[in-house]
C-alpha cells in the first residue's frame, strides 16, 4: 500500500481544495472584521460627543461621513418648533429703484412655502412635502450659518416662482425668512398669538435662466 | 468557544431572513416607485442643469468618475433618464426581477440624485441607500446555493449589516432624544405638531392633551432607546408590531410616507423566516376558526342557512 501510486491530478486537487479552503475562511474573517469595524466606527459617528469620538472625529469623518454619512437628529435633542418660510417679493427696475429710497413696499409678498405644506396636508400621496424641502433647508442651513449657498439656492427657488407666476417683468426679488415659534405648552389653548419673527436676507437679481417651476401658476 | 461555533455556523450554513430581505426589497421598490412618478413632472426644476441642484458626486468618486457621474445631469433629457433608470431599479426590486441588478441601480440613481440636490432628501433617502449598499451582498432572489458556500455567508454579513444599521439609526436618535429638554418633559410632540411641515389639522388639537402628548413622546423615545435589547428578546415580534404601527402614525400625521414606508420595512426584515412561517401558519388558523365561526353564525340565522 505505501508504494501504491496517488494519481498527480488527485493530489494536486486536494491541495487546491486546501487553499481554496484556506481562502475562504481568510474572507470570511475579513469580512466579520469589517462588519465589527465599520459599526464600532458608525455608533460612534452618530452618538452625541464622547471624549473618544472627539479623538477619532477627523478619521471618522473621512470614513463614515464620506462614504456612508448619516443623520438621524432632524428631532432631537431639540425637535423643529417653528414654521419656516421663504417670503419673496419680485421687484421691477423701477420698483427697486422706489425700495432703495423710501423701502420695500408692504403689498405684492408671496410665501412659497406654505401653501406647499396644506397642499401636502391634503393630500399625503403627493411630491408637495419633498418640493418645500429645499427652501425650508436653505432657511435652516441660512440661519445655522449665513453664507452663500443657502442664498444662492433660495434665488432660485425665488427666480422660478417669478417665472410662474408670470412676472416676467421683475428682475429683482427680495428675500424674507418668515418664522413662527410654536406656542409653549403652558400657553396652549390660550388666545395669547405665536411669536412671529422676519429676517430681511436681501434684495438679489432674478436668475433668468432657471428652469419653470410649473407649480405656483395663479 | 460553542457561541463561537454556533455563531460561525450561523454566518456559514444557510442564508438568513430571505422572506425579510425580500419584505425589504418590495418596500424599497414602491417608496423609489412613489418617489419617481411624484417628482418626475418636477426633474428639470429641481435637478436639471437649470435647476436648483448645484452638487457634484467628486468629492465621494473623485474628480474623474465624479465628472463623468456629473454629466447625468448636463441635459433636461439626461435627468429625465436618470429617474426612468431609477423606476426599472424600483420595479426590479418591487417584483423580485433581477434583484442584485436592480439593487445597484436603485442604488447609483439615488446616490445621484442626492449627491446633486442633497437639501431635497430626507432620513428615509439616507437610511435606503445605506440599506441598498449592504443590499449588494444579499442572494439574488431566485439564486440557487449550497449550504456553506462565500456567497452564503456574504448574505448572512449583509444582513447583520442592514440589522446593525437599523440599531445604529434607532440607538442613535434614541439617545439625542433623551437628552433634549422637550423630550424629558414629555412635550416633544406637542411642539412638533405645530409645526406645518410635519402636521396635520386636528393633531395639534390631539397632542394638546397630557395623557396622549406624554406617551406619545416617551413610547417615541422609548421605542428608539430599548430597540437593540428588544429585538433580541422574547419581545421581539410585539417591539416590531409597535414600530409598525409607530411609523403609521408618522405616515398619517406628518406626512412622512416614503421615510415610513422603508422603516416599516426594515422593520418587517428583522423577522427571522422561521418566525414567517410560524405567524403564517398561526394566521391561517385564525382565520380558519374565524370564517367557521361566521359560518357557524350564518347557519344560526332564519333564511341564510340554505345559502350557506
Amino acid at each position: 500500500m505505501r508504494h501504491m501510486r496517488i494519481p498527480v491530478s488527485w493530489k494536486e486537487g486536494n491541495v487546491l481544495k486546501a487553499v481554496r479552503v484556506k481562502v475562504v475562511n481568510f474572507l470570511r474573517i475579513i469580512t466579520v472584521l469589517w462588519l465589527i469595524t465599520h459599526f464600532t466606527l458608525t455608533l460612534l459617528y452618530v452618538l452625541p460627543l464622547n471624549p473618544l469620538k472627539f479623538a477619532l472625529q477627523p478619521f471618522l469623518d473621512a470614513t463614515i461621513g464620506t462614504y456612508f454619512p448619516q443623520n438621524w437628529n432632524l428631532f432631537a435633542p431639540d425637535p423643529i418648533s417653528a414654521d419656516f418660510a421663504l417670503v419673496v417679493r419680485p421687484l421691477s427696475s423701477d420698483e427697486l429703484k422706489v425700495a432703495e429710497a423710501k423701502g420695500l413696499p408692504s403689498n405684492g409678498w408671496y410665501d412659497l412655502t406654505s401653501p406647499l405644506w396644506t397642499k401636502n396636508q391634503n393630500n399625503r400621496f403627493s411630491a408637495y412635502e419633498r418640493l418645500s424641502r429645499p427652501a425650508t433647508k436653505a432657511i435652516l442651513n441660512y440661519l445655522d450659518q449665513p453664507d452663500q449657498q443657502p442664498v444662492q439656492l433660495m434665488v432660485k427657488i425665488a427666480s422660478a416662482f417669478c417665472k410662474d407666476i408670470g412676472r416676467r417683468n421683475a428682475s429683482y426679488v427680495a428675500l424674507v425668512i418668515y418664522q413662527r415659534q410654536s406656542k409653549p405648552w403652558a400657553e396652549r389653548g390660550t388666545s395669547k398669538q405665536p411669536i412671529v419673527t422676519t429676517n430681511f436676507i436681501g434684495v438679489y437679481p432674478i436668475d433668468k435662466s432657471v428652469e419653470n417651476m410649473h407649480l405656483y401658476q395663479i | 468557544m460553542e457561541t463561537f461555533y454556533k455563531a460561525w455556523r450561523w454566518l456559514a450554513d444557510d442564508p438568513h431572513q430571505r422572506t425579510g430581505v425580500r419584505v425589504l426589497q418590495v418596500c424599497i421598490g414602491a417608496m423609489l416607485l412613489f418617489q419617481v412618478f411624484t417628482q418626475f413632472p418636477f426633474a428639470a426644476y429641481l435637478w436639471g442643469p437649470n435647476g436648483l441642484g448645484y452638487g457634484s458626486t467628486s468629492p465621494i468618486l473623485g474628480p474623474m468618475l465624479g465628472n463623468i457621474f456629473d454629466r447625468a445631469f448636463t441635459t433636461d433629457a439626461r435627468t429625465f433618464f436618470v429617474l426612468f433608470i431609477m423606476a426599472i431599479g424600483a420595479l426590479g426590486l418591487l417584483f423580485g426581477y433581477y434583484t442584485r441588478t436592480a439593487t445597484f441601480i436603485a442604488l447609483v440613481t439615488l446616490f445621484l440624485l442626492n449627491q446633486r440636490l442633497p437639501e431635497f432628501y430626507d432620513g428615509g433617502d439616507n437610511i435606503t441607500q445605506l440599506s441598498l449598499m449592504y443590499m449588494l451582498f444579499l442572494l439574488p432572489r431566485r439564486a440557487t446555493f449550497s449550504s456553506g458556500q462565500l456567497r452564503v455567508w456574504l448574505h448572512n454579513i449583509a444582513v447583520l449589516a442592514i440589522a446593525f444599521q437599523l440599531i445604529a439609526m434607532y440607538l442613535a436618535s434614541g439617545f439625542a432624544k433623551a437628552t433634549g429638554e422637550l423630550w424629558q418633559e414629555g412635550v416633544a410632540l406637542y411642539y412638533i405638531s405645530q409645526v406645518q411641515w410635519f402636521t396635520l389639522p386636528g393633531a395639534y388639537e390631539i397632542f394638546t392633551k397630557p395623557l396622549i402628548v406624554t406617551v406619545a413622546t416617551y413610547i417615541a423615545m422609548f421605542y428608539q432607546l430599548l430597540f437593540p435589547v428588544a429585538i433580541i428578546s422574547r419581545v421581539k415580534l410585539p417591539w416590531i408590531l409597535l414600530g409598525i404601527l409607530f411609523h403609521l402614525g408618522i405616515a398619517v400625521l406628518m406626512g412622512l410616507v416614503t421615510f415610513s414606508t422603508v422603516m416599516i420595512g426594515l422593520e418587517l426584515f428583522l423577522i427571522s423566516d422561521q418566525e414567517y412561517v410560524k405567524i403564517w401558519s398561526r394566521g391561517c388558523l385564525i382565520w380558519k376558526h374565524v370564517s367557521y365561526a361566521f359560518r357557524h353564525i350564518l347557519t344560526c340565522i332564519p333564511g341564510l342557512g340554505k345559502i350557506v
